[in-house]
């Protein structure tokens, strides 16, 4: 079996054959320039045949040198691998006495332009093979760029001029890919769950290797047909909520400073349900001026009077706050949720401090609503509000703000009146409240 | 020119032998040899590739002093030796090429025994292909 001089550091069974070779081509290189001195003084009868026959040879060995390194090159893509390969098959031909190693030396120096390095290094940029027989064999492939797909097919132009699809249809389609400066810029549309302007990155539109996602890699840029009427009602009510809790929490201080009025005024009289007998009596005392056995005192009597008078107050503008209109209903739960003279102390004091609390908690929700407004105030509009109040729900619990305008006995009496893991949240939430400043 | 002779098989020109007589060098020595050797064989053909008419003693011996900063020819006989060859490098470009070609023919040479070298190395250590 001949041996592959071109291939044999990849067959280590060769090594052998490979070393009897490289001793048996030694001795051949030996010996050649005797076998050439005897050839060259054969030729030497005749000038003219010397010459002919010396460029016979040359040609030979050319040729010889040609097939080997074009053999050796092949598959190479490195232009400098490719000399170093083409170095090592001349000097393999050498070994095997293929062409004599004063030829080969000449050829590898280029001393006689037998080898044209350059050349041989160019191929690997111009490729392999000749592209126009190959089309003409095999078609030729036309990409054609779809959008989101290259899709390739291959035809092949007949003697007749027809056009011919040789794989029957596409031949490959790839999907278009996103760099990673693509994937991160961000493109405008509609949130379909809210129906706020927002943005999106163009990442999320497509999968791994380019297919669109659920989106089919496009965006909504308008809500879907009769959800732009619902958003406009949903998100005017939103917006009327927004308008509510500012307007609401513009009253606070006023109805902070009217439950300690109110509050204050509870220890100038006696309330409870005989209150308006006492109020009357009073009265009728200061208006004749006469001593009425048990008749409170005049500064009493005003006291009462002012602190009915502010108890209806706060009425009306609770009453404001919840959207009054003027239906009985609205008022009459003002009105049984207000302080009232007709009330025992302690029930009013109760009342007062829920209501103080009530309005710190009015504060909070809008001091967090600006904050929320202001994160981001594309989607943060007032069309979010009810968004917005759901989050702040789940941090929100009224006792929080009332508990600290209860007396320590009151405080433990509410404590108590909750279940062992509502304690619990209570307390984490209380905590919340005072790192969020909404407690003191 | 070739600083691998010292250690390595004779060239394709040798007297005729019955044997090649063993090197003993480590993997590491034979991969360090093989690197080197790639370099060297690279900068000629560097040399033979460059056009007719362009090429000079003066490319040469720049090519040296560019092998000789990487690490080459670090044996200082080595180096003197290589200082010798140069000084006696003709300045005819043809002539010039055929004494490159021949340095191309023993330096290719020279790695085809580094790859039987490498590959007993590898046939040693239980198998496996060589360089």
């Amino acid at each position: 079996m001949p041996f592959d001089y071109l291939h044999f550091p990849e067959n280590p069974f060769a090594i052998q054959q490979a070393q009897q070779e490289l001793i048996a081509a030694r001795n051949r290189n030996s010996m050649f320039p005797v076998i050439q001195q005897q050839a060259q003084t054969d030729l030497a009868r005749s000038s003219v045949g010397l010459q002919s026959d010396q460029a016979k040879l040359a040609a030979e060995y050319k040729g010889r040198l040609d097939g080997v390194i074009a053999q050796a090159t092949a598959g190479i893509s490195d232009p400098n691998q490719r000399r170093m390969a083409g170095a090592d098959a001349v000097t393999r031909a050498v070994n095997a006495g293929i062409v004599p190693p004063d030829y080969a030396a000449s050829a590898l120096g280029g001393a006689n332009g037998d080898i044209d390095w350059n050349a041989i290094s160019n191929q690997a940029v111009e490729g392999q093979g000749n592209t126009a027989e190959l089309q003409a064999q095999f078609g030729s492939p036309q990409t054609q760029d779809i959008g989101g797909q290259q899709v390739t097919t291959v035809t092949k132009v007949g003697p007749e001029g027809a056009t011919k699809d040789l794989v029957g249809g596409n031949a490959s389609i790839l999907n278009n890919t996103l760099t990673p400066g693509q994937k991160i810029a961000r493109v405008p549309t509609i949130n379909q769950q809210t129906g706020a302007p927002e943005t999106v990155p163009v990442g999320s539109l497509y999968g791994a290797t380019g297919e669109p996602n659920a989106q089919g890699g496009a965006l909504p840029t308008g809500l879907p047909p009769g959800a732009e009427g619902a958003f406009n009602v949903s998100g005017a009510g939103n917006a009327q909520q927004a308008l509510a809790l500012q307007n609401l929490a513009g009253g606070v201080n006023n109805r902070k400073a009217l439950l300690g009025n109110l509050q204050g005024a509870l220890d100038s009289f006696q309330p409870g349900p005989q209150s308006d007998f006492w109020k009357g009596l009073g009265q009728l005392a200061q208006e004749y001026k006469v001593p009425i056995p048990g008749a409170p005192p005049a500064d009493k009597t005003a006291a009462q009077e002012a602190f009915a008078k502010m108890a209806t107050q706060l009425a009306q503008q609770q009453f404001q706050s919840l959207g009054g209109t003027g239906t009985d209903a609205k008022l009459d739960s003002a009105i049984h949720t207000s302080p009232s003279e007709f009330l025992s102390k302690a029930g009013n004091q109760e009342i007062i401090a829920m209501l103080k609390g009530n309005e710190d908690a009015v504060a909070a929700q809008n001091d967090a609503w600006q904050r929320w407004q202001q994160a981001d105030p594309v989607r943060h509009g007032p069309q979010s509000f009810g968004n917005f109040q759901a989050q702040f729900n789940k941090i929100y619990d009224p006792r929080v703000f009332q508990a600290q305008y209860l007396s320590p006995q009151q405080r433990a009496t509410m404590l108590k009146g909750m279940a062992p893991a509502e304690q619990t949240k209570f307390k984490a939430e209380y905590k919340k409240a005072v790192q969020l400043g909404w407690v003191q | 020119m070739n600083p691998f002779l010292q250690n390595g098989p004779p060239g394709p020109q040798g007297a005729p032998q019955q044997a090649p007589a063993p090197p003993q060098l480590t993997p590491e020595q034979i991969q360090t040899a093989h690197s080197q050797g790639e370099m060297f064989l690279s900068s000629l053909m560097d040399l033979v590739s460059k056009p007719r008419g362009q090429l000079t003693k003066q490319d040469a011996f720049q090519s040296a002093a560019d092998l000789i900063g990487k690490g080459l020819f670090s044996d200082p006989q080595a180096k003197m030796k290589l200082v010798g060859q140069l000084t006696q490098l003709p300045d005819d470009e043809t002539a010039l090429r055929q004494a490159l070609g021949q340095e191309v023919l023993q330096a290719s040479h020279m790695m085809s025994g580094f790859k039987v070298l490498a590959a007993q190395a590898a046939q040693q250590q239980g198998g496996g292909n060589a360089v």
